[in-house]
């Protein structure tokens, strides 16, 4: 899991890796079940207080995201609907921008994504 | 909870008449980084001269590790490591020579850190300490002191003089022997930018003063700068928020306050609808305060009695 830190923007790092989480979660690049970073590798990775990525893990547990087992580790939820809608929307919204800005850039209107968009969305449909 | 491992009450130093050091309290736990923070003369040195027993205190009293640390009986001794301002070895010392100095004092002292940080440096350990750049004469001591398997770390501007990949590289390994062996560190610098990244916690003394000591996480949620367009006067944003400090920008005031607890919208509420709230890193929060205090010294009333 890489997550970049702004030390110097006075937003709290718990704050910060909290978001990155979900955000990860929302967009797919953490799977449901998926390991997370242990607390001491975190806090190594990050360089900072163990008790920062504590707070971080405890907090996104009580929002449901995550569950701490016991002696094995912290593992993202796999309740699906458990992914707030405001952190869900935000990710897509990112995801169709760059979508956007790429099928700009290679001459296509906002049709002709559109129509890939449907055809690829019934593909993906009718697979079993 | 542990014991803190530094623990000052009322530590007051004078050299003559100066007060370097005015009733200072504060503690300092295992598992925690402070930055001490302060402008030249503040006291940072004074204080951490003092808590590693070079100077008596005029008044008040400092432990470490649980002891006075001017009677601090030799195996605790070992159990603290430090790079000071006016501790250099011997010129004439090779690199191989000093790591050997330091694992005869230190029996937990980590020879292959010291050795793989002395080659990340591009040391060889067949140097003087003499022919030494100033930056990599404290690149050295940081080695001997990281390295020396210490409970404790005292370091007073350790970054002094190093390239900025080197001073990220010397916090970043204060991190790890931080959380690695449950020690604490105290850095003195006036450098902020690196020592935001890994400290935990913030004390900023002003004319031997500690004017602030709070943990960084709590700064971050608690500060906000509140810039008001065209507005003459500061609107009381009243109960439990304090001003930190205020300048004018042309036609905007701009304003830094600890919230203490409100939210983000009820301050804005408060402010009005043309303030703009946002966070705060600890620079500008450093800069704001320190000014802030500056303008009181100058006022007749003040230090003059």
């Amino acid at each position: 899991m890489y997550i970049h830190l702004d030390h110097h923007g006075g937003e709290p790092i718990y704050r910060q890796i909290i978001e990155a989480v979900k955000y990860q979660v929302a967009s797919g690049q953490l799977a449901p079940g998926e390991k997370l970073p242990s607390i001491r590798g975190l806090a190594g990775q990050l360089k900072i207080n163990p008790l920062t990525v504590v707070r971080a893990y405890e907090q996104l547990q009580h929002a449901g995201l995550v569950v701490m087992k016991q002696g094995q580790g912290v593992f993202v939820a796999t309740n699906r609907s458990s992914t707030p809608v405001g952190v869900r929307r935000k990710a897509i919204a990112e995801m169709a921008r760059r979508l956007l800005a790429e099928a700009a850039r290679m001459g296509a209107d906002r049709q002709e994504i559109m129509d890939v968009l449907q055809a690829e969305a019934r593909q993906m449909e009718s697979k079993p | 909870m542990s014991d803190p491992v530094i623990e000052a009450r009322n530590l007051t130093r004078d050299f003559g008449r100066l007060r370097a050091l005015d009733w200072l309290s504060l503690q300092v736990w295992p598992g925690h980084v402070l930055a001490l923070l302060g402008p030249n003369g503040a006291g940072k040195s004074t204080f951490l001269r003092l808590v590693q027993g070079l100077l008596a205190p005029t008044a008040g009293q400092v432990r470490l590790l649980g002891r006075p640390s001017r009677r601090l009986p030799a195996d605790l001794c070992r159990r603290v490591a430090c790079v000071g301002q006016d501790q250099d070895p011997p010129p004439w010392a090779t690199l191989r020579q000093l790591l050997a100095l330091q694992a005869g004092a230190s029996p937990r002292f980590d020879r292959p850190l010291a050795e793989d940080l002395c080659r990340r440096g591009g040391l060889s350990l067949g140097r003087r300490f003499g022919s030494l750049s100033k930056g990599q004469r404290r690149w050295v001591l940081a080695v001997l002191a990281l390295a020396a398997g210490a409970e404790v770390l005292l370091l007073d501007e350790p970054a002094e003089g190093l390239d900025p990949a080197a001073r990220r590289d010397l916090y970043d390994r204060v991190r790890d022997c931080v959380n690695e062996r449950d020690a604490a560190a105290v850095v003195a610098t006036h450098v902020i930018g690196d020592i935001e990244r890994v400290a935990d916690d913030v004390a900023i003394i002003h004319r031997g003063h500690l004017v602030l000591h709070a943990p960084l996480e709590e700064l971050r949620e608690q500060v906000r700068q509140v810039a008001l367009p065209n507005t003459e006067a500061l609107p009381d944003l009243a109960a439990g928020v304090s001003l930190l400090g205020s300048i004018r920008l042309g036609q905007t005031l701009v304003a830094w306050v600890r919230c203490n607890g409100l939210s983000d919208d009820e301050l804005h509420r408060r402010a009005g609808p043309r303030a703009r709230v946002r966070t705060v890193g600890l620079e500008r929060l450093y800069l704001t305060i320190a000014e802030h205090l500056s303008e009181d010294a100058r006022k007749p009333t003040e230090e003059t009695v």
